[in-house]
């Protein structure tokens, strides 16, 4: 066997972890726009909510002033309903992109699409009609959508599977579902100008059947665009 | 049975000298504990990992380790092949010692932007026993592959040294990849 070929190659690999790990450090690698964080863990080390803090802005340990910015995970929904109505709101993370949908079951909705960095995101539809914006508190995501003309203030937690946010189309119907975390369900079908509560979606089944039609629910992520 | 005198060959060293193998076991110890003090003082900065191709960091990460533990399994067989024990080999043939030490360089260089990212934006942690045990292996990980780097460039460590570091950098290796990219696929379906 060689004698030196095999320390040539630890050499090359300890240089080129630390290589990468300067490019990092540089802004190579990683971009700056997106946050991605194993989903169990958004927080870094550091940000334990305190608890016997009277003024959190003060009181805030000096160590948790270099932690990292909080981060979504890198896919994740959110699901839940306004503090101050029955509007149900989802919010689908995935890289740095967000999807949202908001549904009162009767005839407001709006499906938004937005951008999601460093445990913020920013979204609106397409006209600007409704806009949502939110910031990770702890596991779950606090924030406000306007739609309607009303404000709509909300604090929603992680909804994992089957829960989340659905949507189907098929002929000239469109359907958006939130399954919350409960088991409720929220959605809107919308035919052209028309608007009516959603069937119910077995979220296993994933298919719904419109006079006689069969409509998809497909689960809707971040990245998804609506038509 | 009558004691047979053998002729040993100049060349051949004794095998029984431990010493330099300990040293690699020492050098390749300060390898792990240096990446795990890293990954720990670290400020950990969940920031993503950009792949063109890949439709997230995390998916390029799970599809490049998946790309070194295929190469690690070229790494298990080649070795079977050098030794003779893969059947219709007789060892050391020239083709599977290249084989050997070039998918090996190959994995473990393809390794790096992985492990890279790992230690840089998510840091050593342990907030569950996946995570836990995929810190742990990944500093041990590198540290045995130095290791056996080292341990490569003697001719008197006893021979079953090399075995049983080489079976531990591919243990090692699939503990990361189970509690990484299989896990990864489980969770959110195999996906570029």
């Amino acid at each position: 066997m060689a004698s030196r070929g095999p320390l040539v190659t630890a050499v090359v690999v300890l240089a080129g972890l630390v290589g990468f790990l300067a490019v990092n450090t540089a802004g190579g690698l990683v971009k700056t726009s997106e946050g991605t964080a194993l989903p169990a863990a958004a927080q870094t080390s550091g940000q334990q909510p305190p608890t016997t803090s009277q003024a959190p802005a003060a009181s805030q340990p000096p160590a948790q002033t270099t932690t990292a910015a909080p981060a979504f995970p890198a896919e994740v929904v959110y699901a839940g309903k306004a503090s101050n109505g029955r509007l149900a709101i989802a919010v689908a993370v995935k890289g740095g992109q967000a999807a949202a949908y908001l549904c009162d079951g009767r005839n407001v909705e709006a499906w938004l699409r937005g951008t999601a960095a460093q445990g913020k995101v920013d979204l609106s539809t397409k006209n600007g009609s409704a806009r949502l914006s939110a910031a990770l508190d702890g596991q779950n995501l606090a924030g406000t959508a306007t739609v309607g003309g009303r404000e709509y203030p909300f604090v929603i937690g992680v909804a994992a599977p089957p829960a989340g946010l659905y949507r189907g189309s098929g002929g000239s119907t469109t359907i958006g579902w939130i399954v919350l975390p409960d088991g409720s369900q929220v959605g809107i079908a919308t035919t052209g100008d028309s608007s009516v509560p959603a069937p119910a979606l077995d979220p296993q089944a994933a298919a719904v059947t419109v006079d006689g039609q069969r409509i998809d629910a497909d689960k809707v992520a971040g990245d998804a665009t609506f038509g | 049975m009558a004691a047979v005198t053998q002729a040993v060959p100049v060349h051949q060293p004794r095998r029984t000298n431990f010493w330099p193998v300990v040293i690699a076991l020492a050098v390749g110890s300060l390898v792990s504990v240096a990446i795990g003090v890293y990954g720990s003082l670290h400020d950990a900065t969940g920031q993503a990992f950009d792949l063109a191709g890949f439709s997230s960091g995390l998916h390029a990460k799970a599809w490049l380790a998946s790309i070194v533990f295929a190469l690690a399994i070229v790494q298990v067989i080649s070795a079977f092949a050098m030794w003779g024990k893969l059947p219709g080999t007789k060892g050391g043939g020239k083709v599977s010692s290249v084989l050997h030490r070039w998918s090996g360089r190959l994995a473990v260089v393809v390794s790096l932007p992985v492990a890279a990212h790992c230690l840089y934006a998510l840091g050593f942690q342990g907030f569950d026993t996946r995570v836990l045990v995929h810190s742990l292996l990944g500093c041990f990980f590198y540290g045995i592959f130095v290791c056996k780097m080292i341990v490569l460039t003697r001719e008197d460590a006893p021979g079953w040294v090399l075995p049983v570091i080489g079976g531990a950098v591919f243990t090692g290796l699939t503990g990361l990849w189970l509690t990484s990219s299989l896990w990864f696929f489980n969770e959110f379906g195999v996906s570029f």
